[in-house]
């Protein structure tokens, strides 16, 4: 159709031949290589500060151990008998904190966006929550609950369940009025326009809050273990600091910062794939 | 008013098959600060099976709150529509809007977008599939199935917003300055390229628009509102033979009718702000 290419030429992006694709894609890939290429080096030039600090003995080697030390450490801890069950309890706690922490928040922000009232009644809690340092429940919830995994979990609940809230309630608000009025001018339910219109433009607001609880979520539980705990992996650090095992210490760091690094890339990676349709 | 001759009955109740459309004493109030205001005031309009009506209006008329109306997302204060004999108060899978605004949802594949009113109406998975590709094929949008909206272009978006109404296979469609938000000339392209469609489906129409050029082109039948309330001014019957191409739009006839239409809107214009 003539029209076709004389319509399609006007209104801004436009489409791309496939000969301009590859060479974008090539583009692209290559941008990700020099990405890659250069957060290694960084890595690299950390690692090598840390080795040259140890081999020219700027810092008591017992407070600091040269990294090839730190790995074999590592080594230890994820092959030890213990590593299984640590990991088990940190992933308890993390799992059901988090769990709990995206089903309250999802549905208490779903309706405090909805109705203003519910809004109005959670607003000095929600405030107060997201101001207040979490961690600093850590010696109270000790006091209450003991040191077992419940503690845990209630202070990843206390510090994610305001972020899926807030989260939440902005996506709610946030549906555009004019989506509704379509989905209502084909004569759609109250049902059809929630599953439709609502439940699809909150997912972007709702993953994002998933993402930064799960960060969220990976330092209460670490944070919450080194203060007191019988197992996990925060258990492994404060234990091997206390009896001045400073190797497995440093590879109990590493080992909670990868876990961290996984966890918030996943989550990250599941946010942008949810949102494919953006341009 | 001078214009008796051109006028048809607004009703038409001489023993034909009923109208498509029938509107009879229809208005609208809003009340605005403790004010009840009259947007749309005792319209009487009667539209017949497979004809295009368009409806033009100084901006700030109640045209598209009549439309809006017509489809039942805002209420009547008084009087009625029915389609097809039955009267509605509802929106209903009878009507069908295209909006000014695309108004796609984002995150759905064009092919999704198109069969949503028939997703809404429980129509299957294949089948809604089916008929969704037919009216891409018919909307020129052929190939791009599998685009989200982001990816097309505002003319692009607006023929999958009209391919979706026409999907529903509503018995009435409604049309809402759909193509004021375009360029001038994706404007034109897209007149035309609704015309085929028309042609091709044989829908009856009502089309809100301020542009009296795009409304003598399109339409069988030209009504004017005044301004707020609406009323009808005048009505104008269009002789020009289907299938219509741009080219009549620069005829000395299609001419002559947009300046007399124009003339009109003009007066009563001038009348509102005297009353001001």
């Amino acid at each position: 159709m003539a029209a076709e290419a004389a319509a399609a030429k006007p209104g801004g992006p436009e489409l791309k031949s496939s000969a301009d694709g590859v060479q974008q894609r090539l583009r692209r890939t290559l941008r990700g290589a020099r990405a890659t290429l250069l957060g290694f080096l960084a890595v690299a030039l950390v690692v090598a500060c840390w080795q040259l600090t140890t081999t020219f003995k700027l810092v008591d080697r017992l407070f600091l151990p040269p990294p090839l030390v730190v790995l074999s450490a590592f080594k230890d801890i994820i092959t030890s008998s213990t590593f299984i069950r640590d990991l088990r309890v940190s992933g308890y706690e993390f799992g059901v904190g988090l769990g709990l922490s995206i089903l309250i928040g999802g549905v208490l922000g779903i309706l405090s966006g909805w109705y203003k009232p519910v809004e109005e009644f959670l607003r000095p809690i929600v405030i107060s929550l997201n101001s207040v340092p979490h961690l600093a429940f850590i010696p109270l919830l000790i006091l209450i609950f003991g040191i077992g995994t419940l503690p845990k979990i209630i202070l990843v609940l206390l510090s994610c369940v305001v972020v899926m809230i807030m989260n939440t309630a902005a996506g709610v608000e946030n549906v555009d009025p004019q989506l509704m009025r379509m989905s209502r001018s084909f004569g759609a339910s109250d049902g059809q326009v929630i599953r439709t219109i609502v439940a699809p433009s909150v997912i972007p607001f709702f993953m994002t809050g998933v993402r930064i609880s799960v960060g969220r979520a990976v330092v209460a539980v670490a944070v919450a273990e080194i203060f007191a705990s019988v197992a996990g992996l925060g258990n492994i650090l404060i234990t091997a600091q206390s009896s001045l095992n400073m190797p497995v210490m440093y590879a109990a760091v590493v080992l909670l910062t990868l876990i961290g690094i996984v966890l918030t890339q996943a989550a990250a990676l599941l946010e942008r794939y949810m949102q494919r349709w953006k341009a | 008013m001078t214009t008796a001759a051109k006028t048809r009955p607004a009703v038409s109740g001489d023993g034909a098959a009923p109208p498509k459309l029938l509107v009879q004493d229809a208005s609208v109030s809003f009340i605005s600060r403790g004010k009840a205001f009259v947007a749309v005031d005792g319209i009487n309009l009667s539209v017949r099976d497979g004809e295009f009506v368009v409806i033009v209006g100084p901006s700030g008329s109640g045209k598209s709150t009549f439309l809006m109306a017509l489809d039942g997302l805002v209420p009547l204060s008084r009087g009625s529509i029915a389609v097809d004999g039955s009267t509605t108060t509802r929106t209903g899978k009878d009507r069908a809007v295209v909006f000014q605004d695309a108004s796609l949802l984002p995150w759905r594949t064009i092919i999704e977008n198109v069969s949503y009113g028939l997703e809404l109406n429980g129509c299957g998975k294949n089948e809604r599939r089916e008929i969704a590709k037919d009216l891409i094929a018919v909307a020129g949008l052929k190939g791009f199935e599998n685009f989200y909206p982001s990816q097309l272009s505002g003319g692009m978006r607006q023929r999958v917003n009209i391919a979706r109404a026409l999907a529903a296979d509503p018995q009435v469609l409604l049309l809402d300055e759909p193509f004021s938000g375009l360029d001038a000339q994706t404007r034109e392209i897209m007149q035309s390229e609704l015309l085929k469609i028309w042609d091709e489906r044989k829908k009856t129409a009502v089309f809100v628009t301020h542009q009296i050029d795009e409304a003598v082109f399109l339409a069988d039948r030209v009504i004017a509102f005044s301004s707020r309330p609406a009323r009808i001014v005048q009505e104008w019957t269009i002789p020009f033979a289907r299938p219509r191409s741009l080219d009549l739009k620069h005829s000395l006839e299609h001419r002559a009718l947009e300046d007399e239409i124009w003339q009109v809107l003009r007066r009563e214009g001038a009348n509102k702000n005297a009353v001001d």
